[in-house]
């Protein structure tokens, strides 16, 4: 196994220039749009300009660009200092922030993950068996479809319906007023569990199957294609005709092309960040959701520089060691990664 | 006597798949003529290659021989059952007796199960013994074809195997079964030349041993001289000249038989006239009108545009579909 240990290595460090991309993306477009944090704070009050080079110096502001572009990534890297923010309340760490914020991403992310999979593998599969009918057709207009919703009308379309409406689910926030979850691991749907406080949990599934439910059907569209496009290509391959030369009986044969089609799509880790991202940013915002995305988008109005690329670093880091553990999940099961 | 194999005016037509825009503008639907109207016989123990270009239908006729495609049109009879009529749950049960070589031995086996499994699985498949004795089987013949140690072998996944040694497990799969006939689709054109004479040679070995039927497709006229007793000359979906292996090959008769011949230099045949034919294969969208060859040959006449030729057998043994041989 000294080179599975190898392989794991290989694919973590994939995950460097995918965050080191992401941080220089956003640390730049900061600084091109219009606006300046420390305006931005001072909003219309009269602040004598002197005290606001001092603002500046002490932001770390007047330095150069360049510097400004290491000092904050070396920090990040070498002392876990995520800065401290400019805005209201201003000084305060924004680690101690994410730290707050992660859990509600990390809990958001890997349920929409989990609904859009199911959504691409019963699409997926469905067409593809069913290739060229009706229903495939069908099934490749919703594929389409999904990558032109944009999610706040998604979202507040199930809000409308299944929230107000039919009085399914809650449509904002992540725990019910008055209701209390010891922290552990911080994904509430977990610790009310090892709580053994099930009211709690029926209350926090509540909360997440809205917003997951509208983040999945989005990036579910790309589960669909990825799946269906390979298992048709996996069921016109020769080894399942040869399955079916031997009188395989057909159910076992999907089940064993299937198997196949999964092949994990390791290649789309970057893009698929920067969608997760802006996907969290916009669902988190409709649902009052209080994790990483709806951070930034707080602190965007503020500029404030430090909490959102923070936040952008740790949430491609943490997206990405996501992606890994699939990886290494497909690497101990499927017999032709080799390592 | 009757041959084990009776195919008589087959035709498969694929419907071409419409883009979602042409669906939802109700375009209709074109057909792929692949194969329009094959007749062939393969009789005990005999060896029929089927040549022709790329696109000819070679892969589909072979697939609808073996019931793996359903013919649009046609009759299979094999050991005088009807395949076209049969249910599935029948067609399953001659399977055991019918099987397939790939072309392709990187495809066509599943790259996450072990190459033993994949042997054992037809008698597993089939109840025809229990999981002990198909495995016991499945070394014997991966010994067989050459394979040792078999029992490292067996557990090998399919990456682990070199092309060469993957046809070997494609062949061992096919036979562990006794099959009767077996289709075998360019079983070396994938495969390292150095090692094609050898799995040739073990094709030939089961052949003799079992009095083997074989449906041999190949591009390659001078494979089809190796292993084959008579040939088929497949052009566009259709049969144009067939016949003892020897006589097609040192006497064609058809034009594209002629130009394919000449474009063998390795066959080592004295070629009395050098034909060069011009131009791609036609598009099986929209076959030519008249004898489907006309458009490339250099011999075309103005009957050969409206009407398609008669078969003609010029002696018992060799028959062919060209204007050019007809007293009309
Ligand atoms: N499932 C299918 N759907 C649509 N068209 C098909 C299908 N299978 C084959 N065809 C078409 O039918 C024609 C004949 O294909 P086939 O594979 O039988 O030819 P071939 O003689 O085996 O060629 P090759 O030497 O390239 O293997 C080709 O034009 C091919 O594109
Ligand atoms: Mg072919």
């Amino acid at each position: 196994m000294a080179g599975l240990g190898r392989y794991v290595i290989i694919r973590a460090s994939l995950i460097v220039p995918t965050v080191l991309i992401l941080y220089t993306f956003v640390f730049i477009l900061l600084r091109v749009l219009p606006g300046d944090p420390i305006l931005a704070v001072v909003g219309t009050r009269y602040i004598p300009p002197a005290q606001l080079e001092e603002m500046r110096r002490m932001a770390g502001l007047d330095k150069p660009i360049p510097v400004q572009y290491f000092d904050y990534l070396l920090g990040v890297v070498l002392r876990g200092d995520f800065g401290k923010t400019l805005a209201s309340p201003v000084g305060k760490p924004v680690s101690e922030y994410l730290w707050e914020r992660l859990p509600a991403t990390v809990e958001l992310t890997i349920a929409s993950f989990i609904v859009a999979s199911l959504i691409g593998f019963i699409t997926g599969v469905g067409g593809a068996l069913r290739r060229s009918s009706r229903l495939d057709t069908s099934i490749r207009i919703y594929s389409i479809l999904t990558y032109t919703l944009f999610i706040p009308v998604l979202g507040m379309g199930l809000q409308y319906f299944l929230g107000l409406k039919l009085k399914l689910f809650y449509i904002s926030g992540r725990l019910s007023a008055g209701i209390y979850v010891p922290r552990l691991t911080g994904l509430l749907l977990l610790d009310s569990l090892l709580a053994g406080d099930l009211s709690a949990f029926t209350d926090a599934l509540g909360h997440i199957v809205l917003p997951s439910l509208t983040l999945g059907i989005v990036l579910s569209g790309a589960y669909t294609r990825l799946i269906r496009n390979n298992l048709i290509e996996v069921l016109n391959s020769d080894f399942i005709r040869a399955y079916r030369a031997r009188g395989v009986p057909g159910h076992r044969v999907t089940i064993y092309a299937i198997k196949n089609a999964f092949i994990p799509v390791v290649t789309y880790m970057g893009l698929q960040i920067a969608m997760l991202l802006g996907g969290a940013i916009l669902t988190e915002t409709t649902f009052s959701w209080p994790g990483l995305g709806r951070f930034i988008y707080e602190r965007i109005e503020y500029r404030d520089y430090a909490s959102i690329q923070g936040a952008v670093i740790l949430f491609a880091f943490i997206v990405g060691l996501m992606n890994l553990f699939v990886d290494i999940i497909y690497a101990l099961i499927d017999p032709r990664v080799k390592y | 006597m009757e041959a084990l194999v009776v195919a008589k005016g087959l035709k498969k037509y694929f419907p071409v798949r419409r883009t979602i825009s042409e669906v939802v503008l109700m375009k209709s639907r074109l057909y792929v003529r692949a194969v329009d109207g094959v007749s062939l016989e393969i009789g005990f123990g005999e060896t029929l290659a089927l040549v022709g270009e790329s696109g000819s239908g070679k892969t589909t006729t072979g697939r609808m021989l073996i019931g793996l495609e359903k013919p649009t049109e046609g009759s299979i009879l094999f050991e005088g059952i009807e395949l076209t009529k049969l249910s599935k749950k029948a067609l399953r049960k001659i399977r055991p007796r019918i099987q397939m070589i790939f072309q392709d031995p990187y495809a066509s086996l599943d790259p996450r199960v072990k190459v033993g499994d994949q042997v054992a699985q037809p008698l597993i498949v089939h109840g025809l013994c229990n999981a002990d004795e198909a495995r016991e089987r499945a070394l014997e013949i991966l010994e067989r074809v050459g394979l040792t140690p078999s029992t490292e072998i067996y557990e090998r996944y399919p990456h682990q195997l070199s092309g060469g040694q993957r046809q070997r497990v494609v062949i061992a799969r096919a036979m562990i079964t006794r099959p009767r006939f077996v289709v075998a689709d360019e079983p070396v054109s994938m495969i390292d030349v150095s090692l094609r004479a050898s799995i040739l040679e073990l094709l030939k070995e089961f052949k003799r041993e079992r009095n083997l039927s074989t449906l041999f497709i190949t591009h390659d006229l001078a494979v089809a001289k190796l292993v084959a007793d008579r040939v088929a000359v497949m052009y566009l979906g259709k049969i144009v000249e067939e016949g003892a292996v020897e006589e097609v090959i040192y006497n064609p008769l058809h034009p594209y038989t002629k130009a394919l011949i000449s474009s063998v230099p390795t066959i080592g045949i004295r070629v009395l006239e050098k034909l060069k034919i011009v131009g791609e294969i036609p598009n099986p969208i929209n076959i030519p009108p008249g004898c489907r060859f006309h458009t490339r040959c250099p011999f075309a006449m103005d009957k050969c545009k409206s009407y398609e030729a008669p078969w003609i057998y010029v002696s018992e043994r060799h028959g062919v579909s060209c204007w050019l041989y007809s007293a009309e």
